[in-house]
């Protein structure tokens, strides 16, 4: 969740807008005596914005908008009228949507429909994935370009505005940070969920980034003889068959829980299954082939931070 | 807390432009450095998403963190021997004093 501080209603206090993983952009109004609580903002119709979707379990299936998930939100004059539109960010396939605002800033009125912001012909998209677009005028050409993180690859990203104020037009990606490949040693930068804030850190007139996410590592990486890749192998297939094997038992008890009709039967299934000779030797076999293998390999570890990049 | 946000004002919640000469074909970037408040880095927050506002007017710019739960942490801007550092973290909080959380499901 990235916050964006801004005036939204125009009231001489300053507010917070941002999205969250509910799916629908939010604000905490400020006032002369601080912030107030959250709530959402509504579109022109009193309803909640909502881009997301869900895990059904009944039809064990990924409901609702197409696969997109708004996890962020920010407040731009898209065409420059003098108020506030909203910008709401996808995190999964990286999509931009507007909702433009057809009254003030002080009597907002949404649309009620999301409009897809394009680059050229085709949708803006972060590729794997982003985490919240930033405004800023990265070019000082009086344009405000957008700036973001992505998400399950990493990265940070400029989007040029080169389309005229009032009418944005935002050209392909540009990287800023490329995405830090995974550090053998010691968490040593932010390889993916990076959140950016692009701001003059140091005061010497040029914009750095802060980043927040999580910097992925592997401990005690080694080089391998061959005698030892040989025995990663087996123990690699090892793994495949025994996984294989206890993912039939996992769907038969599925399959069992689906016929349950009260948890005292589900449990009484699960019990069953924790029970069973061959699925218990499975586990420990498994366990046992993977700490062998943790031994050759390293352990994957990630652990969250934020990194400041001070521009040279 | 709730003084730290009286007379918030337009002109220091300018966080959307920021007016630099450079292009990203020029950006060069020095070694990341990993940022910690008080003693403590940011290793215990989902998702940390850092934004720097200055919150109380005082002409300084605080670090304001967002997390996956929604909720805001800030720290304030400290000088260690001339290098910026930051003070430990304290939640945000509304004018009623509550922690300020937005909802995230």
């Amino acid at each position: 969740m990235t916050p964006q501080f801004v005036d939204f209603n125009a009231d001489g206090f300053t507010d917070i807008v941002t999205g969250t993983f509910d799916g629908s952009p939010h604000i905490s109004y400020g006032s002369e005596a601080g912030f107030g609580e959250p709530t959402h903002i509504l579109d022109g119709e009193g309803n909640r914005m909502l881009l997301s979707q869900f895990w059904d379990y009944n039809d064990k299936s990924w409901q609702g908008s197409g696969g997109q998930h708004c996890i962020s939100a920010a407040a731009f004059d898209w065409d420059d009228d003098g108020d506030y539109d909203l910008l709401l960010g996808d995190y999964r396939k990286g999509l931009l949507y507007l909702r433009m605002n057809n009254g003030t800033n002080a009597k907002p009125v949404f649309d009620v429909e999301n409009i897809q912001v394009m680059l050229g012909d085709k949708p803006f998209a972060v590729a794997g994935g982003m985490s919240a677009p930033r405004l800023v005028d990265w070019d000082g050409d009086g344009l405000t370009d957008i700036v973001t993180g992505g998400m399950s690859r990493g990265g940070v990203y400029l989007y040029r505005n080169t389309g005229q104020l009032g009418k944005p037009e935002f050209a392909p990606a540009e990287p800023l940070l490329a995405r830090e490949t995974t550090d053998p040693q010691a968490a040593k930068a932010p390889s993916t969920g990076c959140y950016v804030e692009a701001a003059d850190y140091d005061g010497d007139g040029d914009l750095d980034l802060l980043v927040g996410g999580y910097a992925n590592w592997n401990s005690q990486r080694q080089s391998l003889t061959e005698e030892q890749q040989q025995r990663v192998k087996e123990l690699q297939k090892q793994q495949t068959e025994v996984t294989e094997k206890i993912q039939q038992f996992s769907k038969a008890m599925d399959d069992q829980l689906s016929k349950a009709q009260t948890a005292e039967a589900r449990r009484a299934v699960i019990a069953e299954m924790r029970a069973n000779k061959e699925y218990k030797e499975l586990t420990d076999k498994q366990r046992a082939v993977s700490q062998e293998l943790m031994k050759f390999q390293g352990q994957s570890k990630r652990a969250a931070g934020v990194w400041l990049y001070i521009r040279k | 807390m709730t003084n730290r946000f009286v007379c918030l004002i337009v002109a220091l919640a300018i966080t959307a432009t920021i007016a630099v000469d450079v292009r990203a074909d020029d950006a060069q970037f020095e070694q990341p450095v990993e940022i910690t408040a008080g003693t403590k880095t940011f290793a215990y927050v989902s998702y940390p998403s850092p934004v720097l506002q200055d919150l109380n007017g005082d002409g300084k710019r605080e670090l304001v963190i967002g997390d996956l739960w929604g909720r805001l942490q800030f720290a304030e801007r400290a000088s260690v021997n001339g290098k910026a550092e930051w003070e430990a973290v304290a939640n945000m909080q509304t004018a009623e004093g509550k922690d300020i959380k937005f909802s995230n499901w």
